[in-house]
């Protein structure tokens, strides 16, 4: 079993509204490059692969440059990253349902190995959910991250049920006070 | 969490596979060794990426301990995009990148935990970094890495959209230099805990993102050089042990410029010992997100034969200070650096070295 503090948690309509709102729990001196970024995503870019494919469909010599530079599952945490100035380790994976579960047990392993102070991890999927966590080893503990292997799941679903899981979680907290946690155990 | 920072232990490759249109690892390391490989240059491959991937997996399972109980990583930009190009058309089910992991875990007969990692151009590296950590975690006692993109007409638009790609075939380093020609290829390899008579282990790696531009490195190199010092503190590694730094050298020109100035900034500063610097992608293009899987599993026969190849299409190097490999060295090589950068900024490196080699 892996665990990490969580120090925030956010789930705002937009993923820069929830990693601002993160980083506010921060002092502005922490060095950004020992932030870490790691989320799942299942869907990851579609709606930008429909943009570009139906800009090269039109006509293939106009195909739009801009389109295809967001064709990447990568393109939310980068663009998060290039935001927020986040020049740490990002990672993103994909695991059907429980992208976002993997994605948080990834995230506590990285932060050991990777010599990171805090992680922002989660799930984002287009346009639809977000649901991020600041987690790290200082501060205080106002929550436990508790991710335990997933068996015998839909690794081609294309629905992250972790995500919803996490997003129905961090709805129910009450501003600071996280609770007990977030279990993923099925 | 602060207790285990360092790396407690190396993490062996046992076994590394590539298919590509040149052939297999051994295939395409007899080209490239012998310097007899043509510069790149095609038009999207006729691919089959189910098959290729797939290969490739079978080709290292029998040195995996457990099956049954190993994990899996699958490194993709795309994954099965000419699928889901169809899907996009033609409605049907959707893939994921988490449904091509798991059918390759199938194919296997994977038991562990599996999962896709997409760090566009990085994905082979951060997902062997990944795995590595799974093993450093004891999440699994053995990992299967494998990582592919399709060649498809979907890409090539893309990087002929972005005015990326050559016209002239794919020239690292040279002044002459137009663009990366893509490749197709598919690589994988089995980690697990080093252990005695192992030879090959992964002594340190660093991941960073330049957090500079969407599509274009950031031209101080700052980023990559986060990663590669991060590789080399894991790896309690001085600049000047490194003998290889084999490069991610699309071809393009913001790419080789920033990476020699990475290089610079790391290995020539302060006037140590200049590592010899050599570069794949004129002979097999650029692979995309399984092109650090790709090149790694080369990077273990340059540690296993002891020969350096040179860099196919370089003739007029231009950046001065770097000892650029042009035709085939033999020399003692300990440890090598692989490094890969993407869009989005994602940069990773990782340290190969010989167990032992100090």
């Amino acid at each position: 079993m892996m665990r990490a503090n969580i120090l925030a948690a956010a789930c705002e309509g937009t993923a820069a509204e929830a990693v601002g709102n993160l980083l506010s729990h921060l002092p502005n001196e922490v060095d950004r490059s020992r932030i870490g970024f790691v989320v799942g995503t299942t869907v990851g870019c579609l709606e930008a692969d429909r943009a570009f494919d139906e800009s090269r469909r039109e006509n293939v010599r106009f195909a739009s440059p801009a389109a295809f530079a967001k064709t990447l599952p990568s393109t939310a945490a980068a663009q998060l990253a290039l935001d927020f100035r986040l020049t740490g380790p990002s990672l993103v994976v994909s695991a059907g349902e429980v992208s976002t579960a993997v994605a948080l047990r990834r995230a506590v392993a990285w932060m050991r190995h990777m010599r990171l102070a805090y992680v922002i991890a989660g799930g984002i999927e287009e346009g639809t959910r977000v649901g991020l966590l600041l987690i790290g080893d200082g501060g205080p503990r106002i929550g436990e991250v508790l991710v335990e292997a997933w068996r015998a799941v839909d690794l081609a679903a294309a629905e992250d049920r972790s995500l919803i899981e996490l997003v129905r979680w961090i709805e129910a907290q009450e501003d600071a006070s996280l609770g007990a946690g977030v279990r993923f155990v099925r | 969490l602060n207790d285990s920072s360092e790396m407690t232990g190396q993490i062996s490759i046992v076994a590394a596979a590539v298919d590509s249109p040149l052939g297999d690892l051994d295939g395409v390391w007899a080209k490239w060794s012998a310097g007899d490989g043509a510069i790149v240059l095609n038009g999207p491959f006729v691919d089959d990426w189910v098959a290729r991937t797939e290969r490739v997996v079978r080709a290292v399972l029998p040195e995996v301990r457990d099956v049954g109980g190993a994990g899996l990583v699958l490194a993709t930009t795309k994954g099965d995009v000419e699928r889901e190009v169809l899907y996009l058309r033609s409605g049907g089910e959707m893939p994921t990148l988490g449904g091509e992991a798991s059918r390759l875990a199938r194919t296997a007969g994977v038991g562990g935990a599996v999962h896709a990692v997409s760090t566009a151009c990085s994905s082979g590296l951060a997902a062997m970094i990944d795995a590595a950590i799974a093993v450093l975690q004891e999440d699994a006692k053995e990992m299967i890495v494998v990582a592919g993109d399709e060649s498809t007409s979907f890409v090539h638009d893309g990087f002929r959209a972005l005015r990326a790609t050559s016209v002239r075939g794919c020239r690292p380093f040279d002044q002459s230099r137009d663009g990366l020609m893509l490749g197709a290829a598919a690589g994988a390899v089995v980690l697990r805990a080093a252990e005695e008579g192992d030879s090959v282990v992964i002594s340190g790696f660093g991941v960073s993102n330049d957090a500079s531009h969407m599509t274009a490195p950031d031209p101080t190199g700052a980023g990559l050089v986060r990663a590669i010092e991060g590789a080399l503190t894991l790896a309690g590694l001085p600049p000047e042990n490194i003998d290889v730094v084999f490069a991610h050298a699309t071809g393009t020109r913001y790419n080789d410029a920033m990476e020699t100035t990475a290089i610079r900034q790391v290995f020539l500063q302060n006037g140590g010992k200049r590592p010899a610097v050599t570069a794949v992608k004129s002979l097999i293009g650029h692979t995309l997100g399984a092109a650090g899987l790709v090149e790694s599993a080369l990077a273990v026969k340059i540690l296993e034969q002891q020969v350096v190849p040179g860099i196919i299409g370089l003739e007029l190097p231009e950046f001065e200070g770097i000892d650029f490999v042009r035709s085939r060295r033999e020399i003692p090589v300990r440890h090598v650096l692989k490094m890969a950068s993407g869009f989005g900024g994602m940069n990773a490196a990782v340290i190969l070295s010989l167990r032992g080699g100090s």
